[in-house]
């Protein structure tokens, strides 16, 4: 059963086309990984998977076990989107206290937990501005995760990050991989982190784009423009 | 002419979705708030206090010292200008100038400048740093999460420091009523109690909701649709100054004029 599909969607950014004609479904343990240069409507693509951006026309649709969760979609930007007054634990409980899922107590402890297992204990009771990018980082994750959404929506989740913050990530991406419940959609300048853990393969350029059924339809790509990404 | 009515036609038909946007979003705050009960209330309360530290606690020093400066100064113009006036009229006096007309306007236009401004740019800087788009992503309405709170701490700042503005202004004009009329405290308390009725401390409430919920729902409006760029935020700002003063002003006349009508 699908838990987001995407019907017919046109995407613009002011007068560019990014996207037309866009029809894809996504299921349970299926992970698309969306990859293209600067500029090509990557972030756009995945606001309209998140849900906060709408198509100039289409429709996207979260489906199944998805609408009957009250957040549905974990989303993890590249950057900013944590609450700027409240601690990191604080943000990561949030979506979790707003929703009434777990009960007060059992959301911040879990919050730190989450914290404290993406190596972020002493970052925990900072606020996001006194935080370090990676800890940023880890608690848009820990957010996403304490959730438990039907639908992980990621932006470059390991650019920029040091080797051991980097491994701590591809740990929780093996995580939301060996989820058979759980939807992914991951964008990317670079393929390479992520070919084994992707089911699936969107190329975005130029107001066009390409599906790849998987990894080994990628890699027997042709195209140079394509080529570049395996780099 | 045809390029003189074009222009008029954009700043009227500009006029018109401004208001209709402005009533939407008050639509939808009346909605959030009748949903309270079925909010984490304990999620808004964390917000609202820290709205009332930064806009009611924060101010209040500001609203003391202008408080007192006003209130003795208005009395003390008034009783010179009126050099034959009855010592009975100074409490009428002292309760229309400072309880009915001045605690109310000063403070809102203290409110505007000091949290209207700081209201825009913290929604504005929120939208830039992309926060509300990762409530939006978590399905948490940035109406209920941020708007509420805010202009539920902005209305009850508003009534504590419009309070506070009629106590310490009442003293400072008492203080001057004092000096240049020997009049005595216990005389000027007694007059001012004579001349406060219900009626004004519901006319002082009236108005600490209708600004504290105009200037803080104006400022909130102004800062969500900073989308881009940081240069937006100063241009956001100017906007909510200039709309909360006017639409201020514009209640103030309104609730004035009935209230001696009625």
């Amino acid at each position: 059963m699908s838990v987001i599909e995407f019907r017919g969607v046109t995407l613009r950014e002011g007068a560019k086309l990014l996207l037309s004609g866009f029809d894809l479904a996504l299921g349970a343990g299926e992970r698309l990984v969306v990859f293209g240069a600067s500029g090509s409507g990557k972030s756009d693509f995945l606001k309209l998977a998140a849900g906060v951006a709408s198509p100039a026309s289409g429709a996207v649709v979260l489906l199944g076990p998805a609408l009957a969760r009250p957040a549905p979609v974990g989303y993890v930007p590249n950057q900013g989107g944590l609450i700027n007054n409240l601690t990191l634990a604080q943000n990561v409980a949030l979506p979790a206290l707003y929703h009434k899922l777990l009960p007060a107590r059992e959301a911040e402890a879990r919050s730190r937990a989450f914290l404290a297992e993406l190596g972020q204990s002493d970052e925990a009771e900072r606020r996001p501005a006194m935080a370090s990018a990676a800890a940023r980082r880890m608690a848009q994750l820990a957010r996403a995760l304490l959730v438990e959404p039907a639908l992980f929506v990621l932006e470059h989740p390991l650019e920029d990050m040091d080797s051991r913050n980097a491994r701590l990530i591809s740990g929780t991406l093996e995580r939301i991989r060996s989820d058979a419940n759980a939807c992914a959609i991951l964008g990317t300048r670079k393929l390479g982190p992520y070919l084994e853990w992707g089911s699936r393969f969107l190329l975005l350029s130029e107001g066009g784009f390409k599906i790849y059924a998987d990894k080994a339809q990628l890699l027997r790509e042709e195209d140079q423009a394509v080529k570049v990404f395996l780099q | 002419m045809s390029r003189t009515l074009s222009s008029l036609g954009r700043a009227i038909r500009r006029a018109l979705a401004f208001v209709g946007n402005i009533a939407n979003l008050e639509l939808a705050l009346a909605r959030q708030v009748l949903r309270l009960p079925g909010h984490n209330l304990r999620v808004l309360g964390r917000v609202t206090s820290l709205q009332i530290r930064f806009t009611g606690l924060q101010a209040s020093t500001l609203i003391t010292i202008t408080a007192a400066v006003i209130g003795a100064v208005g009395i003390m113009e008034f009783v010179s200008l009126l050099t034959g006036l009855a010592d009975d009229l100074i409490g009428k006096l002292l309760v229309t100038i400072i309880v009915r007309e001045m605690g109310p306007i000063i403070t809102a236009v203290i409110l505007i400048g000091r949290s209207g401004t700081a209201m825009a740019t913290e929604l504005g800087s929120m939208s830039l740093n992309g926060e509300l788009e990762a409530l939006r992503a978590y399905r948490i309405d940035p109406v209920a999460f941020v708007i509420v709170p805010r202009v539920a701490g902005m209305v009850l700042s508003m009534f504590g420091l419009i309070v506070l503005f009629d106590v310490v202004g009442l003293l400072g004009g008492a203080g001057i009523a004092f000096a240049l009329r020997g009049l005595s405290f216990s005389l000027i308390q007694g007059r001012v109690a004579d001349a406060l009725t219900n009626a004004d401390f519901a006319y002082s409430a009236l108005k600490a909701l209708a600004f504290g919920q105009t200037i803080s729902v104006l400022s909130c409006y102004f800062g969500m649709r900073v989308r881009r760029s940081p240069t937006e935020l100063p241009q956001a700002v100017t906007k909510a100054v200039v709309a909360s003063l006017m639409a201020v002003v514009f209640i103030d006349g309104l609730l004035a004029a009935a209230w001696y009508l009625l």
